[in-house]
């Protein structure tokens, strides 16, 4: 399966459009909108997903649409502007620099609430081609609130005169599964996303001293979109195409990036290399020594325990 | 010892100084833990609706203009200016006025929401103004003209830091949803014809196991075709909803032990 990476944003409404891919198939449009997810479909496309889901193939959403899709799930008021370019490195600094004002603004203000529910809109008309659809095709609507409330509402026409209603439906019905649960199991991605603002304020605190008020905002997002970057391209690449590492390592590396990309900087202006600039390494490296000891000395001890 | 608000269980304070600084963080984590169960405390049941509509709009959820427009149906005036059900009187007076009723309990469902929010926060005297105690809490507006609503007018100026307040509460939005969902639904693009859509099915699970489904008798009135159409999409929604309402809660489990083992000084 092919990552794709395109997406195009839009100004005016902050709404953004996704291509995915469908295992073993075409191309698949959805567009974003705060919580509202609209997906177009063809007969086309519900036929491979028919048998993409019978084959037991799970879609695979790209990171950074996750992290997009995070975190207009969570706000409930969009003020995020987006800038119009394309390319990847830009796009991620200026989705860094909005978000992080957006998430300054809101906590100011106290309006940081989540959403009490997601929308998946499901378009569809038989013909391939085209970029046509009307608000008449639009036929399958999920409303999913976060406090266990689901309502289907299907279109008359669809059960009155389709002749593949049931697999539009089961399309819908597995897309807003697939999309759901990997919100929900990819929550690793939102964690190293947060971690590099942590990095980041903690690496500015330190050179502070040294650099100009005016000066010090721009190394904290280069920082950012350095260790995002370096993260998402050692797991996902070195994961995927060397095979050396292994999945559960892939968490470790990522946080021991995450972790020195700041001190590396720190030990180079200050020349020292103190214990306040090991600190995070070592504390990894307790973790992991734990892990494997602990285990044993609890038998060994609970062993004493029952045997004396 | 007062900056602790909530504390579960039997625990009992020891020494003033010492102790200060942990009960602080225990009550932030207590603090953390309940707003988290807050957040899912409806997470115990699931409900799968299933409705066939004659139009899907895609218009954003707005919770002010939702409760705009639920708050008009207290008014006298509502359905006359809406002209709803206007096709049906004369003919079906009683169908107009099944119709007229359902509105209304849809704003009483509301009104209920926000009593439990007063109730829960001890505003009693407010609670009290509320004129026809028992009849409300049975879940009948009074269709007397008298009836002053218990929800704060959004018309009103003063009423706006109650009402800002009111709409950020994520308990009393999640009703507000449902509630003009419902409603759009009892409108049915054509609010003045007698149709509206129907929720043809209704599954509810709850974690204690039950699970109650419902079906509307319109749906042994369509043709076959349409029936087993219909059945099997509920079907569907009810396994895919179900898987999701199981990966939640295994979230929030996990979520929780997580937490509840931090608090227990680190000890796994």
């Amino acid at each position: 399966m092919e990552k794709d990476k395109t997406s195009i944003i839009d100004l005016s409404e902050a709404k953004m459009n996704f291509s995915l891919q469908v295992p073993q198939g075409d191309m698949l449009k959805i567009s974003t909108d705060e919580s509202q997810y609209i997906v177009y479909l063809n007969q086309q496309l519900v036929k491979q997903i028919q048998k993409a889901k019978n084959a037991g193939i799970s879609l695979y959403i790209p990171r950074r649409m996750l992290i997009y899709l995070w975190f207009s799930t969570c706000f409930q008021d969009k003020e995020i502007q987006k800038d119009s370019s394309p390319r990847l490195n830009y796009s991620y600094v200026i989705f860094l620099i909005n978000s992080w004002r957006t998430l300054w603004r809101k906590s100011l203000e106290n309006k940081t609430t989540l959403q009490t529910g997601l929308t998946f809109t499901t378009y569809y008309t038989p013909e391939t081609s085209g970029d046509n659809y009307q608000k008449k095709d639009c036929i399958l609507q999920s409303v999913v609130m976060f406090d266990g409330d689901i309502i289907h509402k299907i279109k008359r026409d669809l059960i009155e005169k389709n002749l593949y209603s049931l697999e539009i439906i089961t399309a819908h019905y597995w897309l807003t599964e697939q999309i759901l649960s990997s919100l929900r199991n990819q929550l690793n991605v939102l964690l190293w996303f947060l971690s590099s603002f942590v990095g980041g304020i903690a690496f500015t605190w330190y050179c502070s001293p040294f650099l100009s008020s005016i000066i010090y905002v721009i190394p904290i997002f280069f920082l950012l979109t350095i260790t995002l970057v370096l993260s998402n391209y050692a797991s996902a690449h070195l994961l995927r195409k060397c095979g050396i590492i292994k999945s559960n390592y892939v968490n470790n590396l990522s946080w021991l990036i995450t972790y020195t990309m700041p001190t590396i900087p720190i030990v180079v202006f200050k020349g020292i290399i103190s214990l306040d600039t090991l600190l995070p390494i070592i504390s990894m490296l307790i973790t992991q020594i734990l892990r494997l000891i602990l285990p044993k000395a609890g038998q060994f001890i609970m062993r004493r325990f029952l045997s004396a | 010892m007062s900056t602790v608000t909530k504390l579960k269980g039997n625990y009992q304070p020891e020494t003033p100084s010492s102790e200060t600084i942990q009960d602080h963080a225990r009550g932030l984590l207590n603090r953390f833990i309940t707003s988290v169960g807050v957040l899912v405390e409806d997470i115990t049941t699931l409900e799968v609706n299933t409705m066939v509509v004659s139009n899907i709009t895609g218009a954003k959820f707005n919770a002010w203009k939702s409760y705009i427009e639920i708050y008009e149906i207290s008014t006298e005036q509502y359905f006359a200016e809406n002209h709803i059900g206007e096709e049906g009187q004369g003919e079906q007076d009683l169908l107009v006025q099944e119709l007229q009723k359902r509105y209304r309990n849809l704003f009483a469902q509301l009104e209920r929401e926000y009593f439990s929010i007063l109730s829960s926060e001890q505003q009693s005297e407010k609670a009290v103004q509320l004129n026809d105690l028992a009849q409300f809490i049975k879940g009948e507006l009074p269709e007397g003209k008298n009836y002053t609503p218990m929800l704060p007018s959004p018309d009103d100026s003063k009423n706006f830091e109650e009402l800002k307040k009111l709409l950020t509460d994520n308990k009393f939005i999640s009703t507000l949803r449902k509630v003009s969902e419902l409603r759009a639904a009892l409108d049915a693009g054509h609010p003045e014809s007698l149709q509206t859509d129907t929720i043809y099915a209704q599954t509810v699970m709850q974690l204690s196991g039950d699970i109650i489904t419902r079906y509307h008798t319109d749906l042994f009135h369509l043709s076959p075709e349409a029936k087993s159409l219909i059945l099997k999409a509920h079907n569907e929604g009810v396994i895919s909803g179900e898987k999701q309402w199981n990966g939640v809660l295994n979230f929030m489990i996990n979520v929780v032990k997580d937490l509840a083992s931090l608090s227990l000084n680190g000890k796994r």
